[in-house]
């Protein structure tokens, strides 16, 4: 019965003679009403707003700015937050300042609309002009790097240690144009004893992301 | 192998001599000197060698001492599969390239440069047969001059030779009646032998150069700075040195006195040794006497045939790598030809390329890194434009790397050279510039083989972060620019360090390390000054902001000031010249990628390539693509002007003036109405409510002149579509709100839309869906933020409206694509939001995150023993698969009465 008044409900709506009369999001907004509200505590976080592709997202409300810094490759720029007090942590948000060749943005591109996979040496060795290094074994020493969704954006996960830091190391690539070129960098970067200890703070921040 | 002259004094070691002892070459060097009767005086030409053929032989390779034979053969070539570059670095290529790598069979250094003056005395005498178009054995320079219009392209340098120095040979041989008017046959022959003898002084001049570049303070044991007989001869004694440096000695302590009077840097006589100094003016000299300047032919010819043969039967080089290799050199060739250059620079390139190949490599540097050098040089000197900076703040000295490839690729050669060979170089003015080892480690950017577009290469690595050296070290000794592997997003790995104190630290800027070379357009000038030796005052252009008018650089006050230059530069063939710019500006804010990633404008530096109708042509240091080195790319001369601006205020004022003059002339440039709004943003002049009210003034005013054009029937499509895929990026780089306020606007204001409807559909459906995703994922864990709810609903709202203002087609798409899916994964999101379910969606999301995507069949499997590992990742990507998770989930889930899923 319930099947069958959704067969109908969905003729409907594919009604053109329906659409003036009946909200589109009619279900839609119902569906969200029903969602219980998380506890308010989750509001005292820092909001960081505008940043590339970043409409909006949250941080814990012991993480603050720690360094910004501009012009890199005239245009570029990285924007750091960290945990009050605690050294060698710190979730950076970074933009090389200029394209990257439409070789590797086709490459870019071409990652991230197969299905969330693990990437292949050739599909690294094809980034590796976007890569910085990561799938340098001199410089990185790569653990993982697959495709995934953050809030229905796919985008591409490094993990690693920098080999010149000691830092273990989660980059996410996210393609900010629809060519792969313009690249926006979001890195997590600890010590490793520390690495797991905020990994949850960044887990959630990462999770709020609202995308532009 | 030709005869040897006996008109030549010999006063360097012959082959014949394989030791000869340092007494002996110093009473050479001091012996008075003989010269060919036959041949016009120079000053500098008494001073320098006189080598013969066979000299040349030694001159090219280095003596074969006892230990040649014991050397071991050159491994196999490695394998031909690999793409037009380098053999990657294996242990066996690597102990290929340790090994002497000249074939055994190869002729030698003496027959490659016979060989080549053979061919250049051909190339001369059929160019003297073919001028002589009346048979009378005398060429005028008219005759030339026809002849060469019709002469084949690898004909024309002997024509253009003899052009060039028709003043000078005919003048040799006192065989015409009265004034010496015309090149007869005997003062040719005489000026081929003179070339001949030229040639080899230079390559003498050459190896004593850059035997002090790489030696000098390693010989002067007083550190005196001055190099004594003594310390000379102590040096060629070693038993430690090499027999090419020993050959190279041999002809130091020929030429001793020579060499310590060409630079007056004593009190009194000249009797200390030779300076470095010394040694640079010694080249200097010789290379401004008449006779060097007309040695371009040969010498290329000589060096080039060096070279081939050098990579012919080299271990590191594959077929492809070779090819690769001549194609560059071709090119390089073939721009020295068109353009002013002179061939010499050519000549010297591929000595230095050469010179390389010749070592086996000086630690950190491998044989193979050596032959990576060698190639890139030759490729950065044929094409200069692929130039890049990679992802170091160095388009300054990127720029003037350029400027010096395009100009005198010999000086970069040199530099790069003596860098990888021996960590030092030797300015024109004496002054060594140093790179530390762990600079010359290669970086992200150079390990990348081939070089990709808009990374730097490692030749460009050694070239830029010696070029910054090389101006610290004469105007601020204690600072140095290093280059370490980067640490992190953020990081370069550039290191500006200063070692006046103790430890030493970081230079500041602002209070952080200054972590960039700190250079603007006046450190460029003066380190372009100081590799070349001299610079024009205009070789580097920027408006006020980016310099001071101190003579270093010309500041530009004026669009037409700015214009008079450029066409001074172009009657007078001096481009390129080095550029100033600022990024916040087009077009340069559009090519580094306009903000949708993040970032912010900001000083940059580009070289200027020609100036033509009105349009500049501009490399770029961002990758080909982002060049503007054709006519159709060009910058106009005005644009690029604003550009050019340090601040925005400036630039907003211009282009207000456009804006208005638009206005009064009843036309319309849409870019630059947008253009102001978002710099008054940049500038911080207005704030984000005033950039919506000004641009929705632009957007319904340009919507009304539109809807005019098309009554008028003058609305032209391309310009149209190039505005709404301005618009369209404009707006993807907003924030929702205002994405949505704009695109409602454009909707609801009469005239044609500056977006399409598409357009608009397709920018809602993005907001939509990512609003949605955000609010599927905190369902999928639980519970919703109150604010994200509240938003979304709102959004939501906002979302409808400017639907119901879309065609029926298009909501129903909107429909089908966008609203259902959502529904259906929200219906399923708070059944999975449920704590018990939401704990198993976590672990296998985040077993997901770390391998590929698995089959259906697997994923419980899988989950189980993900659920047994501790959490590694970040969790912040949630991987897609969830495709699989949760359709496998909502399949059980569906079976749950309770809940229902929308089919």
């Amino acid at each position: 019965m319930r099947e069958q008044e959704f067969q109908k409900e969905n003729n409907n709506l594919l009604s053109s003679s329906n659409l003036a009369n009946e909200s589109l999001f009619a279900h839609v907004r119902e569906e969200i009403m029903k969602a219980p509200l998380s506890p308010a505590s989750n509001r005292t976080a820092i909001s960081i707003k505008d940043i590339g592709q970043i409409a909006e997202m949250s941080l814990p409300g012991a993480w603050g700015p720690s360094q910004e810094k501009n012009g890199f490759g005239a245009t570029g720029s990285y924007k750091e937050f960290a945990p009050g007090g605690v050294p060698d942590v710190h979730l950076g948000f970074f933009y090389r300042g200029r394209q990257i060749s439409s070789e590797s943005g086709d490459s870019f591109n071409r990652v991230l609309k197969g299905s969330p996979h693990q990437l292949s040496k050739d599909e690294l060795d094809a980034l590796s002009p976007m890569l910085r290094g990561m799938n340098q074994a001199e410089l990185f020493d790569l653990k993982s790097a697959s495709t995934g969704d953050i809030n229905g954006k796919r985008v591409l996960l490094l993990s690693g240690t920098n080999l010149a830091s000691g830092l273990e190391t989660q980059t996410i690539f996210i393609e900010a144009d629809r060519e792969g070129r313009v690249v926006q960098e979001i890195e997590y970067q600890a010590a490793q004893d520390k690495f797991q200890i905020f990994q949850s703070d960044v887990q959630k921040a990462v999770r709020s992301i609202v995308w532009k | 192998m030709p005869p040897e002259s006996s008109e030549s004094q010999l006063r360097r070691p012959s082959e014949a001599e394989t030791e000869p002892s340092a007494s002996a070459l110093r009473n050479e060097a001091l012996a008075p000197k003989v010269r060919d009767s036959e041949t016009k005086e120079s000053s500098f030409v008494t001073k320098s060698l006189h080598a013969t053929d066979s000299d040349i032989s030694a001159l090219a390779a280095p003596k074969q001492g006892p230990k040649a034979e014991t050397r071991k053969e050159p491994a196999k070539p490695a394998a031909a599969s690999k793409a037009p570059e380098l053999v990657e670095n294996t242990p066996a290529a690597g102990a290929a390239a340790e090994v002497k790598t000249q074939s055994p069979k190869a002729p030698s250094a003496a027959e490659i440069a016979a060989n080549a003056f053979s061919d250049y005395q051909k190339r001369m005498e059929a160019a003297f047969t073919a001028s002589d178009a009346n048979g009378d054995q005398y060429l005028s320079l008219g005759e030339i001059a026809a002849a060469s219009r019709n002469a084949p392209s690898d004909q024309m340098g002997a024509y253009k030779e003899l052009i060039e120095n028709f003043s000078r040979i005919k003048d040799l041989k006192n065989d015409e009646w009265g004034w010496e008017s015309q090149i007869s046959k005997e003062d040719l022959r005489i000026y081929l032998k003179e070339q001949k003898e030229n040639r080899s002084k230079i390559a003498d001049i050459r190896e004593m150069s850059n035997w002090a570049s790489e030696n000098y303070d390693k010989t002067d044991s007083f550190r005196d700075g001055f190099l004594s007989l003594e310390e000379l001869t102590s040096r060629y004694n070693d038993k430690n040195i090499s027999p090419a440096e020993k050959s190279v000695l041999g002809k130091v302590i020929a030429n001793y006195q020579g060499l310590e009077d060409a630079h007056d840097d004593e009190f009194g006589f000249e009797n200390d040794g030779p300076t470095k100094a010394d040694f640079l003016a010694y080249k200097e000299q010789f290379e401004a006497t008449a006779e060097a300047k007309s040695l371009g032919e040969l010498d290329l010819a000589t060096e080039k045939a060096a070279l081939l043969e050098k990579v012919k039967n080299d271990p590191r080089f594959d077929d492809a790598a070779r090819k690769s290799l001549q194609a560059n050199m071709k090119d390089l060739e073939t721009r020295a030809m068109s353009s002013n250059m002179d061939l010499k620079q050519v000549a010297e390139t591929y000595f230095h390329a050469r010179r390389l190949l010749d070592n086996p490599g000086t630690e950190p540097l491998s044989a193979l890194d050596n032959a990576l050098l060698s190639t890139q040089i030759v490729e950065s000197a044929a094409h200069p434009e692929r130039l890049d900076q990679g992802s170091h703040n160095t388009c300054n000295v990127n720029s003037l790397e350029t400027v010096v490839f395009y100009k005198s690729p010999a000086v970069a050669a040199e530099l790069i050279a003596n860098i990888a060979l021996s960590g030092r170089h030797l300015l024109k003015d004496g002054t060594s510039v140093a790179v530390d080892k762990d600079s010359l480690a290669k970086d992200a950017d150079s390990l990348l083989l081939p070089t990709p577009e808009g990374a730097r290469s490692y030749a460009s690595q050694l070239f830029q972060i010696a070029a910054v050296n090389a101006y610290y070290a004469k105007f601020s000794p204690h600072i140095k620019y290093e280059q370490r592997a980067s640490t992190g997003a953020g990081d370069t790995g550039e290191r500006l360090v200063d070692y006046s104190r103790k430890p030493p630290v970081e230079v500041l800027e602002d209070g952080v390390p200054a972590r960039h070379p700190m250079f603007a357009a006046d450190q460029v000038f003066e380190t372009l000054k100081i590799l070349q030796g001299k610079a024009a005052r205009d070789s580097v252009l920027f408006a006020a902001g980016y310099g001071y008018d101190t003579g270093r650089g010309t500041m530009l006050e004026s669009k037409e000031e700015f214009k008079q230059t450029l066409d001074t530069l172009k009657k007078e063939g001096r481009f390129p010249v080095v550029l100033s710019v600022n990024t916040v500006m087009e077009p340069f804010w559009s090519d580094s990628g306009g903000g949708l990633a993040g970032g912010s404008g900001g000083g940059h530096v580009v070289v200027i390539t020609d100036y033509l109708d009105g349009k500049v042509l501009c490399d770029n240091s961002w990758g080909r693509a982002k060049d503007h080195l054709s006519k159709e790319r060009g910058i106009d001369v005005h644009d690029l002007y604003i550009a050019m601006q340090s601040r925005p205020e400036k630039a907003i004022a211009m282009l207000e003036r456009d804006v208005k003059w638009n206005k009064e002339n009843k036309t319309v440039d849409i870019f630059k109405e947008f253009e102001i709004v978002r710099l008054k943003r940049a500038a911080g002049q207005i704030n984000d409510q005033s950039m919506y009210e000004q641009l929705g003034k632009a957007y319904i005013d340009t919507q009304a002149s539109w809807e005019k054009l098309k009554a008028e029937n003058k609305l032209d499509p391309k310009e149209q579509e190039r505005v709404r895929k301005l618009v369209g990026q404009s707006l993807e780089g907003m924030a929702p709100d205002m994405r949505l306020a704009l695109g409602e606007l454009i909707l609801r204001a009469p005239g044609e839309k500056l977006i399409s409807p598409e357009q608009s559909k397709e920018m809602l459906a993005r907001i939509f869906d990512s609003l949605a995703e955000g609010i599927i994922s905190e369902g999928n864990r639980g519970s919703l933020d109150q604010g994200k709810r509240d938003t979304c609903l709102s959004y939501m709202q906002k979302i409808e409206e400017q639907l119901a203002l879309l065609p029926d087609p298009l909501k129903e798409d909107f429909k089908k694509n966008h609203i259902r899916p959502v529904e259906e994964k929200l219906t399923a999101a708070w059944r999975l939001g449920q704590p018990q379910v939401a704990a198993k969606t976590e672990l296998a999301a985040q077993a997901v995150r770390v391998r590929p995507a698995r089959s259906e069949k697997n994923v419980e499997k899988q989950e189980k023993h993900e659920a047994a590992k501790p959490s590694h990742t970040a969790g912040s990507v949630k991987p897609k698969p969830s495709h699989s998770v949760s359709k496998n989930e909502s399949k059980k889930e569906n079976k749950s009465p309770k809940k229902s899923v929308r089919k």
